[in-house]
């Protein structure tokens, strides 16, 4: 079992691979920053706890380029981490969507995430143009 | 302080990795990042946490991306790990002794503009100068001071002549450097002194 301080570290050795798109880190890093999440809604979103989300930080992010790699990937790290592949599938492709979308547009992006996030249920923004009537709560 | 994995433990998570298991990273992560952290703080090399950490995670994240630099018959994955996060952790000392060298060295720069807020000698009413050079030449009792803070007066900027003046011409460059400051230090709060004491005078 893991002491409280090696627990520590190893949080904070997982934010120092946000950067790094080699990492789960980052796909997590990018998802919380577009969609204005925390740590305990996307846990809740995944159906983990928030201790998982370290150890799935540290996993390699899947392969994007194929698409029987990137399900099995996806589902080995699911199973590793104890979490929904489905929903951690869906996570994954929307921040690789957002991190494309970051690097090919400009003025559009705002619009985009601003969408991404209404989809989330994120109804505190008070400059939401045409909200959605049949939205997900 | 957390113990490193044994030998076939790492054997197992290598191959893993070569494999491209996508958890075989978390796990070596977990089971090597807090007894290297551990290990390099013990080395005692450095107190600075976040040094430390910084060099555990570069070694770390590189046999990762890189399994293949590891070869099995030349030592354990952990001595290997372990050297390069030395290594890492030495080159990080290094950079961080060289920037502060540096900070001496523009210190020193930035102290020879001193004398740019003293107006140039003819612009000084001679009344002052004579009053603090025959303050001066009561406090400051030493030749070799005495032609040290002529220079200072003349608004000298070259570390090599007042080098010179300390027959110190000859030593390394960021030692001359250090040396010829430390001495400016001491000579400039004589003066600071003096010119306070003139200036209370005046008043």
């Amino acid at each position: 079992m893991r002491s409280e301080s090696d627990s520590a570290e190893l949080r904070s050795a997982a934010a120092r691979l946000e950067g790094d798109p080699f990492f789960m880190a980052s796909v997590l890093a990018d998802y919380r920053t577009a969609l204005r999440l925390n740590d305990q809604h996307i846990a809740k979103a995944l159906g983990c706890n928030a201790e998982a989300l370290t150890n799935l930080a540290f996993c390699r992010t899947p392969r994007l380029d194929d698409e029987k790699l990137f399900l099995s990937d996806v589902q080995a790290i699911a199973n590793y981490v104890g979490c929904d592949w489905g929903e951690l599938a869906r996570m994954i492709r929307t921040a690789q969507s957002v991190s494309t979308l970051k690097r090919l547009t400009g003025g559009a992006e705002d619009r985009l995430l601003k969408a991404a996030r209404d989809k989330h249920g994120d109804n505190d923004n008070p400059d939401k143009p045409n909200k959605p009537k049949s939205r997900k709560r | 302080m957390a113990s490193f994995p044994d030998k076939d433990w790492c054997a197992d998570a290598h191959h893993r990795l070569v494999r491209e298991d996508p958890t075989a990273s978390a796990d070596l992560y977990k089971a090597i990042f807090p007894p290297l952290v551990g290990w390099l703080r013990v080395k005692g090399r450095t107190t600075d946490k976040e040094l430390i950490r910084d060099a555990a995670t570069d070694a770390l994240v590189d046999y990762i991306k890189h399994p293949g630099k590891w070869m099995p018959q030349k030592g354990t994955l952990v001595s290997y790990i372990c050297m390069a996060a030395d290594r890492d952790l030495l080159n990080a000392l290094e950079k961080v002794q060289r920037i502060r060298k540096h900070e001496v060295l523009s210190a020193d720069v930035e102290d020879e503009g001193f004398d740019r807020n003293v107006p140039p000698e003819d612009e000084v009413p001679a009344d002052s100068i004579k009053n603090l050079l025959s303050a001066l030449e009561r406090q400051v009792t030493s030749e070799t001071d005495r032609r040290f803070l002529t220079l200072i007066l003349k608004g000298e900027r070259s570390t090599d002549k007042f080098a010179e003046v300390l027959g110190i011409r000859d030593l390394p460059k960021e030692e001359k450097a250090r040396t010829v400051k430390q001495h400016k230090d001491r000579l400039k709060k004589i003066v600071e002194r003096l010119r306070d004491r003139l200036n209370a005078l005046g008043k």
